[in-house]
């Protein structure tokens, strides 16, 4: 008889104004409106990390660096080098920022965090290698830690992988 | 209200929140309880200020699909009222006020759709008639919108107007009650940060009134 040692995967939620990182085969998952999730896999260890991004600009509120676009990904790339993990070695994704529904106050709220994302990982020397994002219905989004996907389902539409 | 009661609402302002939602929680309920010939009624469960992040933990809203009728309080204040139904039930509803048998088609009908949005709006309208008299301003609510979504996602679009000022987040909730059947739906209100200082000057002078 041989003894199994497969590792059960673990489902870890990624709240608003969270960040988490999981290895294989663990799962990140979250559920995105307007806010956007940005995700950070490094395939060689097969170490993932998602953002739930909620806002687009810090300014001088306080809170979470992964509830602001401005100040999430040095705050990510920073655990990554703390892993001994350098910025070229990762495969970043977007995804979220839809337009649901509100006053003119927030209905763009989804599409300035996008823009802020993008500037921020420009800044790093960094593009997505993938992204799915705004629209005007929410995602559920799930980074399987084993193999790099995120896993994108909508409501009423079949599951999107990127 | 006796005097010690109205002096500490004064002195708290979640509690003043908490004493218009009460209010108008009561008008709606009775205006939910005309519209299903008596059958449900409602009451306030809690009013919470609480972190952005703990909030959809608090509210118990997980990874499910849920059906709702949104309303933004005011098109310029902003402010949402979302109506969760669970599916069976409001389903179930949707067939009383439409009087015929529940349909077992996976997708709403537009007319169970157009039935569950009605009721939105007489909730909608009960809560605002209640407030607009209290805040003597007439703020006006958006039509109803029938949405089938993640309700985590809803739920996170509407507290995004609060989130954009303050690090904490205000929400209301509300229960509903069915003589035979355990519901689980919800009122959820989350004003902006603007209405509630609308609310909280109004309650403070209510309070100053009372005493």
């Amino acid at each position: 008889m041989t003894a199994t040692t497969e590792k059960t995967a673990k489902k870890i939620n990624v709240g608003m104004g969270q960040l988490h990182f999981a290895r294989s085969p663990d799962l990140l998952t979250a559920i995105l409106g307007s806010c956007v999730a940005v995700v950070m896999y490094w395939p060689k260890g097969k170490l993932g990390a998602m953002a739930h991004v909620v806002l687009a600009r810090a300014g001088n509120k306080m809170g979470p660096a992964a509830n602001y676009a401005d100040r999430v990904v040095p705050a990510m790339l920073r655990e990554f080098k703390i892993r001994g993990v350098s910025p070229e070695e990762l495969e970043v994704k977007l995804t979220g920022g839809a337009s649901m529904f509100g006053s003119s106050r927030v209905i763009h709220v989804g599409q300035d965090n996008i823009r802020t994302l993008r500037e921020a990982l420009q800044r790093e020397g960094l593009t997505p290698v993938a992204e799915h994002v705004g629209g005007k219905k929410g995602r559920r989004v799930t980074l399987n830690c084993a193999t790099g996907d995120l896993t994108i389902c909508i409501a009423g539409e079949d599951p999107i992988v990127i | 209200m006796t005097t010690s009661e109205s002096s500490h609402v004064t002195e708290n302002p979640l509690a003043r929140i908490e004493q218009l939602f009460r209010l108008a929680t009561q008008e709606a309920s009775a205006a939910m309880s005309r519209w299903t010939g008596g059958l449900i009624t409602l009451e306030l469960e809690n009013v919470k200020e609480l972190p952005l992040e703990q909030a959809m933990e608090e509210l118990g809203i997980g990874d499910d699909l849920l059906t709702m009728v949104v309303l933004t309080m005011d098109d310029e204040l902003g402010g949402s009222i979302i109506l969760c139904f669970d599916e069976e039930n409001g389903r179930k509803l949707a067939a009383t006020l439409l009087r015929r048998e529940v349909e077992n088609q996976s997708s709403w009908t537009e007319l169970e759709q157009s039935a569950l949005t009605e009721t939105g709006n007489i909730l909608g309208c009960a809560y605002m008639n209640a407030i607009n008299r209290v805040i003597s301003k007439e703020l006006v609510p958006s039509p109803p919108y029938f949405i089938q979504d993640y309700g985590a996602s809803v739920l996170e679009q509407a507290l995004m107007e609060q989130a954009l000022y303050a690090p904490e987040v205000l929400i209301c909730k509300t229960r509903f009650f069915h003589p035979e059947r355990k519901l689980n739906w919800h009122v959820i209100l989350v004003p902006t940060q603007q209405l509630r200082q609308l609310f909280d000057q109004a309650m403070s002078h209510c309070s100053e009134v009372t005493q």
